[in-house]
């Protein structure tokens, strides 16, 4: 589950949300109150590495240029 | 280089959840810009397919719509919402369903079919078309969508029976 603030997964043995990783900019407090169930949050959780140069060059560039859906 | 947008990242995260030569059943909007950029970086022998037929596409532009041209060029197959279907997804080949939704619950369940406003009125959504299908039998299962209380809810479609729920966990 990829969001706008945080890519979340599911625990393999109660198979609810768990938070993956945060993503620069997101707090973890707004994560949980625009939540609506309990998250599981893990002790540590890693920042949603940022896109490379070249993945943005492709995204803005070649991709999708006008922003149709990257806005 | 400006300041990265939320969405850029959403793309690049869900470009990194691909892997070269895997089969992917691609949504239109960020899943398919994610499938596109994964392409072009790390996964240049994955597979893509639009659940209405058209298979490894080398898109040219941005879509508006699955049925839009514009992300068909080259593709090598040009069939059918039943041989996607049928012949790869209840075939049990494909490894990625990458959708978006209207609800995800605390366990994976999908809404794309309805959802009831405050007041109580009901909104229909042109879902699930293929996503209960893809959902249950890709996999691994991605998704993308905003991140907001209403649309991650305890559970999908709220207090009554929803067709359209699908698991994923």
């Amino acid at each position: 589950m990829i969001t706008d603030m945080a890519v979340m997964g599911f625990d393999a043995n109660t198979h609810s949300a768990t938070l993956v990783s945060l993503h620069p900019l997101a707090r973890l407090e707004d994560v949980v109150e625009n939540t609506g169930f309990p998250l599981n949050i893990p002790r540590e959780v890693p920042p949603t590495p940022l896109p490379t140069q070249e993945e943005l060059r492709l995204l803005r560039e070649e991709i999708d240029p006008r922003g149709v859906y990257l806005r | 280089m400006t300041e990265v947008l939320a969405s850029e990242i959403m793309a690049a995260a869900g470009a990194r959840e691909l892997r070269d030569g895997e089969v992917v059943v691609v949504g239109l909007g960020l899943p398919q810009v994610a499938c596109v950029l994964a392409q072009r970086t790390h996964a240049p022998r994955l597979s893509a397919l639009l659940e209405i037929g058209v298979m490894n596409m080398s898109p040219i532009d941005t879509a508006v719509g699955l049925a839009d041209p514009r992300i068909w060029y080259r593709a090598t197959c040009w069939s059918g919402f039943l041989d996607v279907m049928g012949m790869n997804v209840h075939r049990g080949v494909v490894d990625v369903g990458f959708l978006g939704a209207l609800e995800i619950d605390r366990f994976g369940n999908i809404n794309t079919t309805l959802v009831k406003d405050d007041s109580g009125k009901v909104r229909y959504v042109n879902g699930s078309a293929g996503g209960n299908d893809i959902a249950s039998h890709a996999k691994r299962v991605i998704m993308i969508m905003r991140h907001e209380k209403r649309k991650l809810p305890e559970a999908v479609g709220g207090n009554w029976a929803c067709a359209a729920a699908v698991h994923i966990a």
